[in-house]
């Protein structure tokens, strides 16, 4: 079939990296290059330029987008370095000594009630999350979150991944161009050239020639050579609300090689910020995520250190860290004209909820199956795309942002600053406000695009002991035994559970000799 | 269940094996393992299934001898009754080992505590030289053969997940008003087979795969044998018939 001129029909993406190529992925799925009628996609990457190669956790989605993405997940455990992520656990976060909850993946049993008011009313001397559910003991078991017997991408509990950013990023180039019909140059940018109606025409490279095509997808990391410099598109600057504005990166062994794994990613506070642990197979990968404002770079380092002491020993002294700013934000457009910015070159926030992959994923994804049908739609599209996108990184920033402001740490101005009301976003202000004398309800949560739902604020809210006050209202919650039955079955339910999950590091290791059945 | 012990002459070198069958060896065993080139026969008497081994999650062929946990309906007071014993009950106390790093290398081992095994019956497996006998090096030769068909079945499998052409399923039946459900079992979906391109099926069909495929469909109507074998052993009294 001829197709008109007005369509679409060559997408370049620029920049490689797991940004770059999740989007490659995520276009290539939906636009059939190889189709006589499809869209041909192509990446190209700088052979020069260094990808920024630290995020590491993920979260549930992502699980979902490599099986629609087609990538075996037996390949992607054995050549990523992957493990099971099932929660993130935050120590520290408030002023009690030993204070630590879990924010899993599972979805909280609801059914036949919410169990939210009846533990607000009970004595708490278990944790909301084992309340509701199984994971945190899966987790603080040290058990795998699948059996054997699954096929791929099933388990008994919710979970994602932590992975090697490098080596995702090189499974994703495979996957792109031995399966999805991506073509992959090499070179680097030296111009972008724009037509009379401001959209990109062309870009100059200094090895391939001119690179023509009717889409393009920043993919460029902070520096954002398209959208930001070419484009124009101004920045928003959200360090008023997050304060932390640099990361110290580092990568550690482990004690010994059959050391266990953690069932999650460890976010301890400290100062003037937090620190995060992710372990892998062979390695760890930690850092200190800090504000300039309150710490200074070298005080950062030693608080990093002192951390790492605690696992490496006198290595802690010796390890090469990496600093990296970070510009906290997101631009104020996402897609202008014929170009839209899919990874850091979109925005960014510091990692606490592992939103960054996160966010590539989506909006790559989003990107993809609203894709263009013809050009006179663009700006149409583009303008669903910006107020989508940026709902979802306003939604994120609420998110992380309450992690800080219902605090109790006194100890630094860091802590004290957090609770601001002028850092406070009104959005979150206003469900802080409501949530302090009634539970969190589904109609708190509109949209479908939230990123962050009902279930992740119930984690995190009564993780830290937010003060709802529902003596007011108690006769709103008339089945206290109901609710103790749920309880009790949760327990039993946990208890079997655990029997039938093998330790993570040895789920890892079977996985690597055996594989996973796709079926 | 005992692990089997690589076989050499210095321990060894007095042991003796009755060139028997062990039947007794499928007391409790609910399924026995097959390979390839044993489905036609097997599949005469018994449902041919795949299930995932529960440590690895792989596949295996194995011939359903009976309807619950530990339940075998073919072997009862002392008799075989199907026209087939499976070979992995034909190779005596002797089982291949693989060892070394990748475990590539592979040894000769046997179950010091199977029946068939003594210093006092049977057939020596070392003369008075060392040298290891004939009937040794028939044992030998039986279970490097069966381990090629092992390797031919898992060629098999793997196939059948590739082109995935196995569906999962639950058995369920009702025997004497009395449920039975054998969860974990996976088919081959003879629609998907009818709808391979045509060089795949010739492919298939000259490896001997299709006649697997189908040996393996064919067999599944012995699933109503095994609960006529069911009814009748629980008539004689007591649901669960473990071989004597």
């Amino acid at each position: 079939m001829k197709r008109p001129s007005s369509a679409v029909r060559e997408v370049l993406v620029v920049g490689g990296g797991t940004a770059g190529w999740l989007a490659a992925c995520h276009l290539a799925r939906q636009l059939h290059p190889g189709d006589p009628d499809g869209v041909r996609v192509t990446l190209v990457e700088s052979p020069d330029i260094p990808t920024i190669g630290v995020g590491e956790g993920t979260v549930p989605a992502m699980r979902r987008s490599l099986q629609y993405l087609g990538v075996s997940e037996t390949d992607f455990i054995r050549e990523c370095e992957a493990t099971f992520k099932q929660s993130i656990r935050f120590d520290g976060w408030m002023s009690r000594p030993g204070h630590s909850y879990h924010h899993v993946f599972d979805y909280p049993r609801r059914d036949p009630l919410d169990l939210t008011p009846y533990w607000l009313q009970s004595r708490r001397d278990r944790s909301y999350t084992d309340w509701v559910g199984l994971q945190s003991r899966v987790c603080d078991a040290g058990l795998g979150p699948k059996q054997m017997t699954q096929p791929e991408f099933q388990g008994v509990t919710s979970y994602a991944y932590h992975l090697d950013a490098g080596k995702f990023a090189a499974l994703l180039t495979r996957h792109a161009t031995d399966k999805l019909g991506v073509s992959h140059l090499k070179a680097n940018v030296t111009g972008v050239h724009r037509d009379a109606t401001g959209a990109i025409a062309y870009l100059d490279t200094d090895r391939l020639g001119e690179l023509h095509a009717d889409f393009y997808v920043d993919c460029t990391g902070f520096a954002s050579r398209l959208l930001g410099q070419t484009l124009q598109v101004p920045f928003i600057d959200r360090g008023d609300v997050l304060l932390a504005d640099h990361a110290l990166a580092v990568q550690v062994p482990y004690a010994a090689p059959d050391s266990p794994i953690p069932c999650q990613t460890i976010a301890t506070a400290r100062s003037a910020g937090w620190i995060w642990d992710i372990g892998l197979v062979k390695r760890r990968g930690t850092g200190y995520v800090y504000s300039s404002a309150h710490i200074d770079h070298d005080a950062a380092e030693v608080e990093l250190r002192d951390y790492l002491r605690g696992s490496i020993g006198t290595q802690a002294d010796t390890v090469g860290i990496r600093r990296i700013p970070m510009q906290v934000g997101y631009r104020e457009r996402f897609w202008a004209h014929n170009c839209a910015a899919i990874g850091l070159s979109q925005g960014f926030v510091e990692p606490l909820e592992a939103t960054g992959l996160l966010m590539f994923d989506a909006t790559a994804r989003m990107l993809a199956e609203q894709f263009p049908a013809q050009r006179s739609l663009m700006p149409l599209l583009a303008d669903r795309f910006n107020a989508r996108v940026r709902f979802a990184w306003e939604r994120v920033i609420d998110f992380i942002k309450l992690h800080y402001c219902i605090s109790d740490r006194d100890d630094s101005a860091f802590w004290r600053d957090n609770r601001s009301p002028a850092s406070i976003p009104d959005s979150l202000a206003q469900n802080l406000a409501i949530w302090r004398h009634q539970v969190p309800s589904e109609y708190d949560f509109s949209s479908k695009l939230e990123i962050f739902n009902l279930e992740n604020y119930l984690y995190v809210l009564y993780g830290m002991d937010y003060p709802t006050d529902i003596s007011a209202i108690a006769y709103r919650y008339a089945q206290p035994e109901t609710a103790q039955r749920m309880v009790a079955e949760n327990r039993a339910l946990s208890e079997r559970v655990g029997g039938a999950l093998l330790p993570h590091r040895e789920l890892i290791d079977k996985i690597h000799r055996y594989g996973l059945q796709p079926v | 269940m005992a692990q089997p012990v690589p076989i050499n002459v210095a321990q060894h070198a007095n042991l003796k094996v009755r060139n028997a069958l062990d039947l007794g060896a499928s007391s409790g065993q609910q399924v026995l393992p097959i390979t390839v080139p044993e489905f036609s026969r097997a599949g005469n008497d018994c449902p041919i299934l795949f299930i995932k081994n529960a440590e690895t999650g792989q596949f295996q062929a194995v011939m359903l001898l009976g309807l619950s946990r530990e339940e075998n309906l073919i072997y009862r007071d002392g008799e075989w009754e199907g026209t087939y014993v499976p070979e992995v009950l034909r190779m005596g106390p002797f089982k291949l080992l693989m060892i070394g790093q990748d475990a590539e290398l592979a040894t000769m081992g046997v179950d010091m505590e199977s029946p068939l095994v003594s210093e006092t019956e049977g057939e020596p497996l070392f003369d008075e030289q060392g040298n290891a006998t004939e009937f040794m090096q028939e044992s030998r030769d039986a279970i490097e053969n069966y381990h090629h068909q092992g390797n031919a079945t898992r060629a098999f499998l793997s196939e059948l997940v590739e082109r995935d052409l196995l569906t999962q399923q639950s058995l369920v039946m009702e025997i004497e008003g009395e449920k039975v459900q054998i969860d974990g079992i996976y088919l081959v979906d003879e629609n998907k087979v009818r709808e391979l391109p045509d060089d795949v099926a010739l492919d298939y069909y000259r490896r001997g795969f299709l006649p697997a495929i189908y040996a393996h469909l064919m067999s599944l109507g012995q699933t109503s044998r095994l609960a006529r074998l069911k009814v009748q052993a629980q008539r004689k009294g007591g649901p669960r018939i473990l071989g004597t």
